[in-house]
């Protein structure tokens, strides 16, 4: 199985670069004040420095208050100037983001359609969802306090220089005993940390499969063994989760021994200078809170190099749907122009080394209604994906024509198929933006979905979905129909659209199904029969081989396959 | 959940505490040390500052040093054994929890369940979570005040005035940022909800790519996503706006505070009342005091969450199946033996008898009720050899009668895993262990080769029964999920089993087999077993022995497919396709 790839370092940091290019206001902006912020941080600790020198030489009330303004002036400005900066950081990374998640799905939406069906589903969706998420969660919570802390501890290192550089270079002791912590830290716990993951997402997957399938659970009294492991599942977590408690405070020694070292030296270092005479004890103690100041950021850097590491990893991801080659491209649908024609000819297909289909010619002429029909596994859906332009053929081609002899809009009516959530009206718009509230009243009215619809508390606007009203596998169906008339295209293909359910919403479907069919021409896949003895054409595949065509009665009368098929249906 | 506690959830909290009373004891102390010490670190710098510094005394010098390393080494140990002491119950407390979700949900496996899966997941999730907080903030809140005691002291130490006004200035500003705080936190996670609907629309747009692709609607999709998107960036601004603003403020207040100290201990020096040291000692308790202070609000918040988890799980845990709790089994098992069903009219499905039964969806529903007690209101009752099902245990009930459910539910795990489902609860009549007997189809499929024949699965599932079912078996195809339903059915061999539409999704030759198969399967040479299949499918009531036509809740007309079709044109109408 191919996967999708991931962004390298280059990639990302080209990636956002260029993303800041392109809106830099913001982002200037927020580093500026976030640095005029960490500066006006500063003032108090110098000015209590030189309250203990003037106190030393001895002072007077009139210059301590006004000390105490200009404190309280820098208090104030560093408090304000901070929220400030917290706000303009955010606001750049979340306009930073929204453009990274707007041009992921962007990629995602026009991946080429083999790419996606041979990578599979849950990793582009894994990328789209979590990784998204996770990005977000740090911009949002971690990207202003990582700047600012960043910023206030370049600002401190360069304020202790200014008070002497002998000071600053003792602060600097601490550089590597953080260094050494974090080659302590990086290996074992981002590994710790992504086991966690891991475990809690299959904790997640037991107690959500087992919610899910309650009714078969109860019915084979397997009650003990989805006990047994949600019980496992959990304590999975739980130990993972104490072994990485016991690793992380085991390891924060290292961020409380790095502040010793460095209040340590800052004090050892000071005695020696004021011994020396060439600093006052003031300028010490201003060091000295200094680096008192810097306990709380710097922690916060360190501790969250993982958490900054894992949103860099999935950006990678994200980023990486933009690097995949060829992009699906969508050429708008003509004005429709009447029914199409199909020319399939020599057409292969081969999934994972599995031949599917073998050399399959066909022709359907316009307003044609063809039934395709033939036991599961005979490469029906396969013939399906490629004629509505969802699959690339190994071999072969397929030419579908409207009468202007353009490529008209094909619609492939899928098993199952996925209903949007949101407002009803807004799914089936997805078909025809500009359709009137009389069209969809139509549509709906055409697949016998009006009735249902109606009785919905904002009818075609009650939203569907999670948590909203569910539809049943026929709404569903009716839905997908629906959604395919509006579209108004030149070929219908519906695969087993109308196959789960029992025989009398069959009918309705089935009934629904002809008359989304009407005018138009149209690939049936169908399991119940009825719809075949009804069509124009019959064509009957077997192990990916058209084996019999021909009308109904015609394929009776000549009692192969077909009429094989037809016996074990009308017994 | 303001105000509004319910005995269950005070329970739960009280319990956590109980449980761990020893771990939360000794966290409670160390973490009470731990804050203790911090408080003393800004101390000891203005003792070294003043002793050493200012002196210009090496001996002094050294054993400042030496102070402050033995104090760090105090504060590293207390805080590790206190988190993981605190926390560590925690975890304990969390997993027990879900234990006992994971039990109680189980308990309740009659579809009439109210809550949605996601509500009873994310109940065993974070909710469990949260209810197992109890020692976590109560050792924090021990904690804080033990931090503010002793920075208090400290003040006082230096001088009482400065003690009680640091002190006043400090309570003053935590209250009223704390009164604050609730309302900046609620209008935050409003908007961060916003936000999370923008991400739900890009995963709900790619699952349904297909449609796009097919509808040439992925531009249009794009539209809309950009609109969310853009809307829950601003959302997400503007819960950033108020959580700086939130932060301004907290700054403000720890500045206040920091002035109100400096401006007394400044005073206090510059009259020499009190040392150079002791005014760095004042300025930095002055400035820690913002940490337990805001540590009080934090674990006050935390108790607020936990008690509204603690809430909902309690009420999960106190929930009882409606009809299937201890007791009201009023009847001793039957025997296996004829199954009758009663509304208006009554049919029996004698011991061995293949019994198809043809019924609108609304009697079908009420039929398979009535076989499934508790499961909604039916008109329905079944007795199975003279006993009221609905009389019976829910265990005894459904060990004699097998009601496999049309939706199929498959399971994380191996297809192995999948189709000995039932092997766990010690199936009557066939011992389904795996590796007892050597029937299979190919490796891993031990004694279920019969049972995959019957179900026209043997094709498909070959050697890949140990491989793990990917996504739920999601990627299968109707038809293939219905028929490994079936094959897992048919394996649990039981004495009744009832099949609801177990054909629609396969073709009309592979239904034919599959016919075949369950008639060979349960029925060959007399055996005692019952089949009862509600279809509208010509080719397996073909198969039956006898069909039955219920129509508005009235048996219509029982008879063999064929006379039926002859003789009843209500059921020929139902049947001919």
């Amino acid at each position: 199985m191919t996967r999708l790839p991931i962004a390298d370092a280059k990639t990302v940091r080209t990636g956002l670069l260029h993303q800041i290019r392109r809106r830099p206001g913001p982002t200037l902006t927020a580093l500026a004040v976030t640095a005029a912020a960490a500066l006006a941080g500063l003032a108090p600790a110098r000015i209590i420095g030189i309250l203990v020198d003037r106190v030393l030489a001895g002072t007077t009330y009139d210059e301590l208050v006004r000390l105490l303004i200009w404190t309280a002036v820098a208090l104030a400005a560093g408090a304000l100037l901070t929220g400030l900066a917290a706000a303009l950081t955010v606001r750049a990374g979340q306009l930073l983001l929204a453009a990274v998640r707007e041009d992921a799905l962007d990629a995602a939406l026009h991946l080429p359609t083999d790419t996606i069906e041979e990578a599979g589903r849950g990793d582009l969706l894994s990328r789209i969802s979590d990784d998204v998420g996770i990005v977000a969660e740090t911009v949002t919570n971690l990207l202003a306090v990582w700047v600012s802390s960043a910023v206030v501890i370049l600002l401190t290192v360069a304020g202790l220089a200014t008070l002497d550089p002998w000071l600053a270079l003792a602060g600097c002791a601490t550089v590597p005993v953080y260094v050494f912590a974090l080659r302590r830290y990086l290996p074992r716990a981002v590994p710790l940390y992504a086991e966690q993951r891991v475990a809690f997402a299959d904790r997640a997957e037991t107690i959500l499969s087992t919610l899910s399938g309650l009714a078969t659970i109860g019915t084979y009294r397997a009650e003990p063994r989805f006990v047994a492991s949600i019980d496992a599942s959990s304590e999975r977590a739980r130990d993972i989760s104490r072994r990485a408690l016991w690793f992380v405070t085991g390891w924060v020694k290292w961020l409380n021994i790095a502040e010793l070292v460095g209040l340590s030296a800052i004090i050892a270092t000071g005695f020696l200078l004021v011994d020396a005479g060439t600093t006052t004890a003031g300028a010490v103690t201003t060091a000295a809170l200094y680096f008192h100041r810097l306990f709380g950021p710097l922690g916060v850097v360190v501790m969250s190099v993982d958490d900054v590491q894992s949103a860099i990893a999935s950006l990678a991801r994200i980023l990486g749907l933009g690097t995949v080659p060829g992009r699906a491209r969508q050429t708008p649908a003509p004005p429709p122009a009447g029914p199409a024609t199909v020319e399939i000819s020599g057409l292969h297909h081969t999934y994972d080394a599995n031949p599917v289909l073998h050399g399959i010619d066909l022709r359907i002429a316009a307003g044609e209604r063809v039934a395709l029909v033939g036991a599961s596994g005979a490469g029906k859906t396969t013939l399906a994906g490629i004629v509505a332009g969802t699959l690339t053929p190994t071999a072969g081609t397929v030419d579908v024509r409207d009468p202007a002899g353009q490529r008209p809009r094909v619609i492939l009516v899928a098993q199952e198929p996925h209903v949007f959530a949101g407002p009803l009206s807004t799914d089936l718009r997805l078909a025809r933006p500009e359709a009137t509230d009389q069209e969809i009243t139509d549509a709906l009215a055409l697949v016998g979905a009006d009735g249902w619809v109606r009785q919905l508390p904002d009818g075609v606007d009650t939203p569907i979905g999670p948590g909203h009203t569910q539809l049943d596998d026929e709404q569903r169906a009716q839905v997908a129909l629906a959604r395919a008339h509006l579209a108004a295209p030149s070929l219908v293909i519906l695969d087993e659209a109308t196959a789960e359910s029992g025989s009398h919403h069959a009918d309705v479907l089935e009934r629904a199904a002809e008359r989304v069919c009407a005018g138009r021409t149209a690939l049936v896949i169908a399991h119940r029969l009825g719809q075949a003895a009804r069509a124009d054409r019959v064509v009957v595949m077997e192990h990916g081989r058209v084996v019999e065509e021909g009308t109904h009665d015609d394929l009776l009368a000549r009692g192969g396959p077909y009429a094989h098929l037809w016996a074990a249906w009308k017994p | 959940m303001s105000g509004k506690t319910s005995a269950g959830g005070r329970r739960l909290v009280t319990d956590a505490r109980r449980e761990n009373r020893g771990r939360l004891v000794a966290s409670a102390a160390l973490f009470s040390g731990h804050q203790t010490c911090e408080a003393l670190v800004p101390v000891a710098i203005g003792v070294a500052i003043d002793s050493a510094v200012v002196t210009g005394r090496h001996d002094l010098l050294a054993a400042g040093l030496a102070g402050l390393a033995g104090l760090f080494t105090a504060l590293i140990l207390c805080w590790r054994w206190a988190a993981r002491l605190g926390l560590g119950a925690v975890l304990d407390r969390a997993h027990r929890l879900r234990r006992r979700l994971g039990r109680s949900m189980l308990d309740l496996s009659d579809p009439a369940r109210t809550r949605p899966d996601g509500e009873l997941h994310s109940i065993a999730s974070s909710d469990a979570d949260r209810a197992a907080r109890p020692v976590e903030y109560t050792s924090g809140l021990i904690a804080a005040s033990a931090a503010i005691v002793v920075s208090c002291a400290i003040l006082f130490g230096i001088d009482v005035r400065l003690g009680a006004l640091v002190l006043t200035v400090a309570v003053a500003t935590t209250v009223a940022l704390n009164l604050l705080s609730p309302t900046m936190t609620r209008r935050s996670h409003d908007q961060q909800h916003t936000a999370a609907q923008a991400s739900a629309l890009a995963a709900d747009l790619v699952a349904g790519l297909r449609v796009l692709h097919g509808l040439s609607a992925r531009d249009h999709a794009m539209t809309r996503y950009r609109a969310a998107s853009t809307t829950a960036a601003h959302a997400a601004i503007r819960a950033g706006n108020t959580l700086a603003l939130q932060r301004a403020a907290t700054l403000l207040a720890g500045g206040l505070v920091l002035l109100v100290a400096l401006l007394a201990a400044g005073a206090l020096a510059v009259d020499g009342q009190i040392t150079v040291g002791a005014l760095v000692a004042a300025v930095g308790v002055a400035q820690f005091l913002s940490e337990p202070l805001a540590m009080l609000g934090t674990h006050l918040q935390f108790r607020a969450g936990t008690r509204a988890s603690a809430e909902r799980v309690a009420a999960v845990l106190a929930e009882k199946s409606t009809t299937d709790g201890p007791g009201t089994s009023t009847a001793a098992p039957p025997r296996p033996g004829p199954l009758t069903l009663t509304a208006a009219g009554t049919f029996t499905a004698a011991l061995g008898e293949f019994v198809g039964v043809v019924a609108d969806p609304a009697d079908a529903t009420a039929i398979l009720a009535a076989l499934t007690p508790g499961t909604g209101p039916t008109p329905f009752s079944a007795e199975l050899s003279g006993v009221r099902l609905d009389k019976l245990d829910r265990d005894d009930r459904r060990r004699l009668v097998h009601v496999e459910p049309h939706r199929v539910d498959l399971f994380t795990g191996t297809l192995h895993d999948n189709l000995t489902l039932g092997a766990g609860a010690g199936t009557d009549g066939l011992d389904a262990g795996p590796g007892l007997d050597g029937l299979g189809a190919g490796p891993g499929l031990d004694g279920l080769g019969d049972a995959l024949r019957a179900a026209d699965a043997d094709e498909f599932v070959t050697a890949t029964a140990d491989t793990p079912l990917r996504d739920r078996g999601t990627n299968l195809s109707g038809g293939q999920r219905q028929r490994l339903a079936l094959a897992r059915a048919l394996h649990t061999a039981p004495d009744l089993l009832v099949l609801d539409r177990p054909t629609t999704a396969v073709d009309s030759v592979t239904e034919q087999r599959i016919a075949d198969g369950i008639r060979r399967h349960r029925h060959a040479n007399g055996a005692p077993t019952t089949t009862v299949v509600l279809t509208s499918s010509p080719t397996l009531l073909d198969r039956t022995d006898r069909v039955v036509l219920v129509v508005a809740g009235q048996v219509a007309a029982t008879g063999r497919h064929h006379d039926l079709l002859r003789t009843n044109p209500d059921y020929r109408e139902r049947v001919l396709r």
